[in-house]
């Protein structure tokens, strides 16, 4: 009976080889009492074994906390990468693909204006004679020398459409756009003037620099309802970029 | 994560301490998690069936290891799963639910459920009393030995014994303590 323990350690834990082995199974198979021994001992080695899984199982557990957490932080993580990697695409793309901005007033007004080209002869007369000046000033670019000319002519004579229109133009160029447009007005009034078109382009430019848009397309739309008008092709290229 | 080879691997689930074992657990956890996730959910299981299927098949892949049993050339991370997988189709058949023949290839060894897992609460409560009550330093050395399957010289090491013959007889000591706490125990197997 007094057997050695451990040597059944060895044994259950497969640790016995050869004639040992062979040894210690002979007696197991001959001693039923040792047979005993030996099944109370695997017994017992189970239960600690059973135990072990237990203490493994705990350390686990916790373990699987912590990966868990870890696990949820690295898909946050990479749920703000793929979102941040999709902002930037979609930032590139709007970059790329961006729709054609309307123009402002200011850069349309840049792209349309420019002063009408009028011309006046030199005639006899001191009036005709402050108009031929008034022209060569005016197709100098001196629109401020020329205007002065231009009003004395017009208020000797109030029927000269024509000097009107460089009126009405010379005090765009001078920035002084309400009284443009008043000048304009008569032009624009009359069922026909052959500078009834000129003034209506001029007076939709004075609204849109004003940024009076609507304004503007309503005088726009009275030159495009005439196809023959000179300023028929600029006044529709103006609407669409509106 | 790098990959760490399948020999350290082995050799850390043979030899290295429980506590030491985080490391090694924790890049398996990141290298098969997921595979068994897939395939427990898929075979209808619960986020927890997964958890408690995986432990278990850790807990498998380490015995085999401490008793020498992983073939040198095994491929641990295909291993792992192979284990997580027919412990669940255990379950799976204990439950009488069908599974496909073709991926029921591949049967578990016995050994590869951990024991604890198998027992019946009260049979496992009866065990962790047994094993409180035996105190902390036979409770470590029976672990150590028969568990974690330590040589004695190193359980003398680890417990600051003078002796491999110490370690020895502290063994002996303990386990008849143990055998005397099951025994007074009404309930004992």
């Amino acid at each position: 009976m007094a057997r050695d323990v451990h040597q059944i350690d060895e044994y259950l834990l497969g640790r016995l080889r050869g004639d040992a082995l062979e040894a210690f199974e002979k007696e197991v198979a001959d001693d039923p009492n040792f047979a005993d021994q030996v099944q109370q001992r695997r017994t017992l080695m189970e239960k600690v074994d059973a135990y072990g899984d237990y203490e493994v199982k705990a350390q686990l557990k916790n373990l699987h906390q912590k990966e868990m957490k870890l696990r949820l932080r690295r898909r946050s993580l990479r749920r703000w990468g793929f979102a941040l990697f999709a902002l930037l695409l979609l930032a590139i793309a709007y970059w790329l693909w961006q729709p054609q901005k309307p123009s402002s007033s200011q850069q349309l007004y840049a792209a349309h204006y420019e002063p009408y080209p009028l011309n006046f002869a030199a005639r006899d007369g001191n009036t005709e004679r402050a108009l031929a000046e008034a022209g060569r000033f005016y197709r100098s670019g001196q629109y401020a020398k020329a205007l002065p000319l231009f009003q004395s002519v017009y208020q000797a004579d109030t029927t000269e459409s024509k000097v009107l229109l460089a009126i009405g133009i010379c005090l765009m160029e001078a920035g002084q756009l309400e009284d443009a447009l008043q000048r304009f007005q008569p032009l624009l009034q009359t069922d026909f003037d052959p500078f009834k078109d000129q003034a209506l382009w001029y007076a939709a430019l004075v609204h849109v620099k004003q940024e009076e848009r609507p304004a503007a397309q309503a005088l726009l739309q009275q030159i495009v309802a005439d196809p023959q008008s000179d300023f028929y092709q600029q006044a529709r290229d103006l609407l669409a970029e509106f | 994560m790098g990959r760490i080879p399948d020999e350290e691997l082995i050799r850390k689930l043979q030899f290295s301490e429980r506590r030491e074992l985080d490391g090694v657990f924790s890049y398996l956890y990141r290298k098969v998690y997921d595979q068994v996730y897939r395939f427990v959910r898929k075979y209808k299981g619960i986020e927890a069936d997964v958890e408690d299927i995986f432990q278990d098949g850790l807990i498998a892949l380490l015995k085999l290891a401490r008793r020498g049993q992983l073939a040198a050339d095994v491929n641990v991370e295909a291993y792992l799963f192979s284990i997580c997988r027919n412990l669940w189709f255990k379950q799976l058949q204990k439950k009488k639910v069908n599974i496909n023949p073709d991926d029921l290839q591949m049967a578990a060894p016995a050994e590869e459920v951990p024991l604890y897992s198998m027992m019946k609460s009260e049979e496992q409560q009866e065990i962790l009393n047994a094993l409180q009550q035996l105190g902390e330093d036979c409770r470590k050395v029976l672990v150590y030995f028969y568990y974690d399957r330590m040589r004695m010289r190193k359980i003398a090491d680890l417990m600051g014994y003078a002796s491999e013959q110490v370690a020895k007889n502290r063994k002996s000591e303990c386990m008849k303590k143990l055998k005397h706490i099951f025994n007074k125990t009404p309930n004992r197997n």
